[in-house]
């Protein structure tokens, strides 16, 4: 009895020894996460309104981040996003259209797309893919269908020659550019180049949003997918100067 | 299930939850696990303003979530219950462990979350490997962690209402019951 007793004791304290631990592990992930994006918040606060700030409109478009919306907009949402993403496929068809109905089209907001590309090897070709309808000016055409027709993590569904049939649907592209882009790989460094500006970011999942002025001052991030009334608020107060 | 494992939960249910002390306890433990589930699902948010919002997509892993939290609730008060009026203290808690930690695995979108992106980051190729796993079986392993908790559950209610053993002590010349709750003699 008492050997069982003893046995038994052990078990305990082993549990509850393994839930201290993975719970500080846990616990220092995200403390870790939201300190280097605060950093990176922080440093690009102190850089003020200067069109070299990295996360400004001007810098990101330069590095080819695809635009939605009116360059002249003085917010800009950038979204971190991966297309393999259940979450991000729920922020795309619950949130999105409502951020684009209300601010988009009237001017106040632009939106730009960053690839954090996480989920493995369909992700980067659905990324690469995107880019080259972006040469063409449809990227967020085929965002649009990348997120409606969206399957299961690395089943095959974003496979080079899936995404040729999803772009042959766009009105208006030049198939055989956009898959002479895609077999080339022509915008693998630039994908690559999102993925580790998002990790320098401090970000560690997807989707991931910063709201700022369009100079790249007054960043706020919104990790996750959130709801519109969320961005709502974030986003009229920073039209009320806030 | 047959009538006695029936009655069993039922006497077992009847036994701890008609105390206060244990519906509160219950209740604070599925409240909590409500909050982290829907953290972690993106559908409660906490800032920028508190915001709880239910897309078509969520409905099925929303009710999964609700049975899972209010199971973790129910089978952590009955340990509580168990630990105070026994010396069983490795009674369920295996089950109970490894079934809440199951649904809280599962309850993240393992490759969108800081999880998937530690997973990658240190295992490499193994770790896309295991957060693909996590995420397109994300809703098995949560009916897996119900059906745990639910074993959790039952296996304690039987030890709860299981018979006693009753002893004769000789010096005494009384027969000394052993209940599962409490020593008492009888004369």
């Amino acid at each position: 009895m008492n050997k069982m007793h003893y046995r038994a004791g052990k078990i305990r304290v082993l549990l509850s020894f393994a839930a201290i631990i993975t719970s500080i592990c846990v616990g220092s992930m995200f403390v870790s996460s939201f300190n280097q994006v605060n950093a990176l918040v922080q440093s690009s606060e102190n850089n003020g309104n200067n069109n070299n700030n990295k996360l400004s409109l001007h810098t990101l478009i330069q590095q080819g981040s695809p635009l939605l919306g009116s360059p002249s907009a003085t917010i800009t949402i950038v979204e971190f996003g991966d297309f393999q993403c259940p979450f991000c496929d729920r922020f795309a068809k619950e949130t999105e259209p409502l951020i684009n109905q209300t601010y988009i089209q009237t001017g106040k907001v632009n939106m730009l797309f960053e690839h954090f590309t996480i989920y493995g090897p369909d992700s980067i070709t659905a990324a690469i893919a995107s880019q080259c309808t972006n040469d063409q000016g449809k990227f967020w055409n085929l965002y649009n269908i990348l997120y409606n027709n969206q399957g299961s993590v690395n089943s095959g569904w974003a496979s080079k020659d899936n995404l040729k049939k999803f772009a042959s649907k766009i009105p208006g592209l030049d198939t055989q550019k956009f898959n002479s882009c895609l077999d080339s790989g022509k915008y693998l460094s630039l994908v690559q180049n999102d993925l580790a500006f998002a990790t320098s970011l401090g970000l560690q999942g997807t989707p991931a949003f910063i709201i700022e002025k369009s100079d790249g001052s007054n960043p706020e991030l919104l990790p996750g997918a959130y709801p519109f009334p969320s961005f709502k608020a974030i986003i009229d107060k920073k039209i009320g100067g806030g | 299930m047959n009538l006695a494992a029936l009655q069993s939960i039922i006497l077992s249910a009847k036994l701890v939850f008609l105390k206060w002390p244990y519906i509160l306890l219950a209740g604070a433990i599925t409240g909590i696990f409500w909050i982290m589930f829907n953290v972690f699902d993106q559908l409660l948010f906490i800032s920028p303003v508190v915001t709880f919002y239910l897309p078509d997509d969520a409905v099925e892993g929303f009710i999964l979530s609700n049975i899972t939290a209010v199971l973790v609730g129910a089978v952590v008060s009955m340990n509580v219950y168990v630990i105070r009026h026994t010396n069983r203290m490795k009674m369920g808690i295996l089950s109970l462990f490894s079934g809440s930690s199951l649904s809280v695995l599962s309850s993240t979108c393992a490759s969108c979350s800081s999880l998937g992106f530690l997973l990658i980051s240190t295992l490499g190729g193994l770790g896309v490997t295991a957060s693909t796993f996590l995420t397109t079986y994300q809703m098995p392993l949560r009916v897996i962690s119900i059906l745990v908790l639910i074993w959790a559950y039952y296996s304690i209610s039987r030890k709860l209402t299981r018979s006693c053993i009753l002893n004769y002590d000789l010096s005494s010349n009384s027969i000394q019951q052993k209940s599962c709750m409490s020593e008492e003699t009888l004369d």
